[in-house]
């Protein structure tokens, strides 16, 4: 069994280290932060069908 | 909606580029993930899988299904090169947009390690487990059904954006019923957390 232990959770990492990497939203407004959402999701665009073994999945 | 919400990259691939089949699916349901304000967990090995999928897809797009062949090809570079800034804008437009939790890789090898070896789940899976324990998130929203392998016990759990939203026959074989019958059949203990984790008591709530 995985017996590395925090905060009662399997490899839990504590507040101080979790807020470390944590990161605002880098755009301030909801309406730039919902721009930059649709932007994001509706711009790229392939040829070919992206599979998991091409991200190094099996 | 739990907060946090891990993303696994199989959901990230599919939300980010527009011509994948489930890209439909995906996209609406990380649209629900902002419009409900919670936090996103990732692992840092996400960016380095897009890396690798940007390069794979220039090299798909010249071979064809020989790409494999034709990874030291340089002349998939250039087009390999723009679409990897292309993706990389993509997704630092979906970090920018979200208050995000990025877990080193070095904060969870220990786990990671820990997942290998005890539930035979594979390294990427293991990492992207990991970071999400380690951030506290309650759910992992994937595509990927390998992370079955981890027990219940986790309190871990599986949010899929597919349920419920695709004809029943891509339902069913995006769902636990295939890996019931056919990837998952040998590991019958595992398939048990599989369909606990799956559960309508286990399910995350709607927003």
């Amino acid at each position: 069994m995985v017996t590395k232990q925090t905060n009662g959770r399997p490899g839990r990492l504590s507040p101080e280290r979790l807020a470390e990497p944590t990161h605002p939203p880098r755009y301030t407004t909801l309406a730039e932060r919902r721009v930059a959402l649709k932007q994001a999701t509706e711009g790229l665009r392939v040829k070919v069908r992206v599979t998991s073994d091409m991200y190094g999945r099996r | 909606m739990p907060d946090p919400i891990a993303l696994d990259t199989s959901f990230v691939v599919e939300a980010l580029i527009a011509t994948q089949p489930l890209h439909g699916v995906c996209n609406p349901f990380l649209t629900r993930i902002f419009e409900s304000g919670v936090s996103v967990a990732t692992s840092e090995l996400l960016r380095v899988e897009l890396v690798e999928a940007a390069f794979a897809i220039a090299l798909k797009e010249r071979w064809g299904g020989r790409w494999r062949r034709h990874r030291i090809d340089g002349r998939s570079r250039p087009r390999g090169s723009r679409l990897l800034n292309d993706t990389l804008h993509h997704y630092e437009q979906i970090l920018g947009s979200l208050t995000q939790i990025s877990i080193p890789l070095g904060d969870v090898t220990a786990v990671a390690t820990a997942f290998m070896t005890d539930y035979g789940i594979a390294s990427y899976d293991a990492a992207h487990a990991a970071s999400a324990i380690a951030a506290g998130a309650d759910a992992l929203v994937t595509l990927d059904t390998a992370f079955a392998l981890l027990p219940a016990s986790f309190a871990y759990r599986l949010h899929r954006p597919l349920e419920g939203r695709l004809p029943p026959k891509q339902a069913a074989s995006s769902s636990g019923q295939v890996a019931r019958g056919r990837r998952l059949r040998p590991r019958q203990r595992n398939l048990e957390a599989y369909t606990s984790m799956d559960g309508p008591t286990s399910g995350c709530p709607r927003p």
